[in-house]
């Protein structure tokens, strides 16, 4: 058991992919400027992360060194493709905003840093876990910069988060101002913001030691 | 044979497979939502909810309002863009103005190129009410950091626009 304590630790907060690793900013900084956009990649990286970990550990004992980093990254490029229809497919709206973003995914080094440090020389449900931990722990990263950024940049919450969860949630938007900082929605306020957020992480875990 | 190879080579085709198998399953679908999004941002630029489109072919549609015939929405496409082709729709009215301009289907930078979707930002709303008359070196707004993607808009409506 502990060694799944282990692993959500590593994912959640110790070895962190956005504030740790430092891996997949360029998704990260680019779709973090609301909730939305953020939940929706957020969640189709989880989803594909946590696939392409199964996937590796289920066939590793066929992978010799010389092809083990090609196949890796064709499992990862055949995950996201599959993801980016299925969102085309039954999630149209969200895929208008965040579609150019999810072939990104493939270029985010959080997939196959796990694929080849841990999905492929570990079990199938470990690594399994493995990739629902990293994924969350990029999710939970990916959603407080936006919930950040989409609040004091904007003034708003939640606003169309109908495209993602259907038309129940259509005014749940929560309005606080009509005008925000525009810089934090703006690129260098990604930077700011998760500069911040890596400051305050690095103090907590200082605090700890 | 290399088994080595030969494992590449299976892992690729199931792949392959997989890929195409989903792609069988939302091809129709996936047309069909494009369709809609397309006939739906027609009616964006057209901004005129009484008028009746009448439709030429696939890339034409005239306009009919209340007083006849009143412009036309055309299909544009440019490919001097950043990457692929730009896609969009353009609406004029009677004397050669434009109505509006909606970009439909792009694969432009995300993030930088992608300003020309209305929802990204409202940069393409600056080309309702212009003419031909205006002067399209001074009156488009071009930014900085994404010139060659909003001067292929620019050019394509133009020449929509000549058309």
């Amino acid at each position: 058991m502990s060694q799944y304590f282990q692993i959500a630790n590593d994912g959640l907060w110790r070895n962190n992919p956005a504030l740790v690793q430092l891996l997949g900013l360029c998704p990260l900084l680019a779709v973090s400027n609301s909730f939305v956009t953020a939940l929706g990649l957020g969640l189709v990286t989880l989803g594909v992360l946590t696939t392409s970990n199964i996937i590796i550990s289920l066939i590793h004992n066929l992978l010799h060194d010389v092809i083990r980093l090609p196949v890796q990254i064709m499992v990862i490029a055949t995950s996201v493709t599959l993801a980016d229809m299925v969102l085309q497919a039954w999630y149209f709206e969200l895929h208008q905003r965040i579609g150019l973003f999810v072939a990104l995914i493939v270029t985010n080094c959080t997939l196959l840093g796990r694929a080849e440090s841990f999905a492929s020389r570990n079990p199938v449900i470990i690594s399994a876990v493995d990739g629902f931990m990293m994924g969350s722990g990029f999710l939970w990263v990916l959603l407080l910069l936006g919930t950040v950024r989409e609040v004091f940049g904007m003034g708003t919450l939640f606003n169309n988060l109908h495209l993602l969860l259907g038309p129940a949630f259509e005014n749940v938007t929560l309005q606080f101002s009509d005008t925000g900082f525009l810089l934090l929605v703006l690129p260098p306020g990604a930077f700011l913001s998760l500069g911040c957020l890596i400051a305050l992480k690095n103090y907590i875990s200082g605090y700890q030691h | 044979m290399n088994p080595r190879l030969l494992t590449l080579t299976f892992l690729a085709i199931a792949c392959g497979l997989a890929v195409s198998s989903l792609n069988g399953l939302t091809q129709e679908k996936i047309r069909e939502n494009y369709e809609q999004f397309s006939l739906q941002q027609i009616a964006q630029v057209v901004q005129d909810e009484r008028a009746v489109l009448e439709r030429i072919d696939a890339q034409r549609f005239l306009i009919n309002d209340e007083h006849g015939p009143n412009g036309m929405v055309l299909q544009v496409s440019t490919s001097s863009g950043y990457n692929g082709e730009i896609t969009m729709w353009v609406a004029t009215d009677g004397v050669g103005k434009i109505r509006g301009v909606r970009v439909i289907e792009h694969s432009e930078t995300p993030g930088i190129g992608d300003l020309i979707e209305r929802p990204v930002s409202n940069w393409i709303e600056q080309f309702s009410d212009m003419s031909l008359e205006n002067s399209w070196d001074d009156d488009v707004d071009y930014v900085s950091g994404a010139t060659i993607t909003t001067r292929a808009v620019a050019k394509a409506v133009h020449a929509g626009l000549v058309k």
